[in-house]
């Protein structure tokens, strides 16, 4: 996939998998799973980017006796979902210019 | 592998990176593997499902700029002691001009690189030029001197129309390919420094 695209939709994937609770980092590349393969590596960079973008808070917490940390999502964060959301009729009309029949 | 083995091999492999940032990302590596003990999975598991400790590695410092890399390994250089420093102002003489014809050829590389591709170009317009003469040639030649001689003229410019067109082409990848090397000494740079880095920590 183009990888400007699919670092945008990373970000927006990542929020959406803690929008509902907060989550920690294997737990997050656990709910993306099923959808999209995604590397340590590239969930740490996309974590940063999404924290100092202000779009998610960092909490660190005692976990069986280790720590853990935890995502928990911003309103700025929220935003950028609804406002992926709101996109997405756009996107999807220029899939269909895309994809449209040739005469 | 086990655990310790791969933060270890992880960390050896990030040297060129801040010390804060280096233990965030290694306590980032350990929590996954930690999670995924939990879940019931051995050590060498767990690992092999992080993946390959070279190619993490080469991920991230791949986004990493180099100048951010660099400018940390001059931070880390401000440690050494006074003897270092001696030594490095009296061999001045010897690594200075070293370091300078070092540039000197690189330079000179990029020179050659790009005088060649330059060349190409040209060669190219002068065809492209010289077509267009013999097309206003042709005509001029055909009505008012020899026919023979028009159609003449005429061959030559598309002849040379057509070479234009192939030698075209040929730039394009000369020109491309110019692009690539002239990037690889950067990233050979950036590798050099962190093997560089490897070895320092591995020796301490």
């Amino acid at each position: 996939m183009d990888v400007q695209l699919k670092r945008g939709l990373l970000d927006v994937c990542v929020l959406a998998a803690i929008k509902n609770e907060d989550s920690y980092g294997y737990q997050i590349i656990k709910d993306m799973k099923p959808y999209l393969e995604l590397s340590e590596s590239t969930l740490y960079t996309i974590l940063k980017r999404l924290e100092t973008a202000h779009m998610l808070t960092v909490r660190t917490a005692e976990h069986g006796g280790r720590l853990r940390k935890y995502y928990h999502i911003t309103d700025v964060g929220r935003a950028r979902i609804e406002e992926f959301v709101g996109e997405w009729d756009e996107i999807m009309s220029i899939y269909q210019f895309i994809i449209r029949e040739e005469n | 592998m086990n655990k310790s083995q791969f933060l270890f091999e992880l960390r050896a492999r990030l040297n060129g990176l801040m010390q804060d940032e280096l233990e965030e990302r290694i306590a980032f590596y350990s929590e996954m593997i930690d999670d995924r003990l939990e879940e019931g999975l051995t050590e060498e598991e767990a690992v092999e499902q992080i993946g390959n400790v070279d190619d993490i590695a080469a991920q991230i410092m791949g986004e990493i700029p180099l100048s951010k890399i660099v400018r940390n390994k001059v931070n880390q250089k401000k440690n050494i002691n006074a003897g270092m420093v001696l030594l490095l102002v009296l061999s001045f003489p010897i690594w200075f001009p070293l370091l300078i014809t070092a540039l000197c050829l690189l330079f000179t590389f990029y020179i050659v690189i790009w005088v060649f591709v330059f060349t190409f170009f040209v060669v190219d317009l002068a065809f492209i030029f010289a077509s267009i003469a013999c097309l206003v040639h042709a005509p001029v030649t055909i009505f008012s001197a020899s026919v023979g001689g028009g159609f003449l003229s005429l061959g030559c410019a598309l002849f040379m129309a057509g070479l234009a067109i192939l030698l075209f082409f040929g730039s394009i990848a000369f020109f491309k390919g110019a692009v690539s090397i002239s990037a690889s000494p950067i990233s050979r740079f950036k590798s050099w420094i962190l093997r560089k880095g490897a070895n320092n920590e591995s020796y301490s």
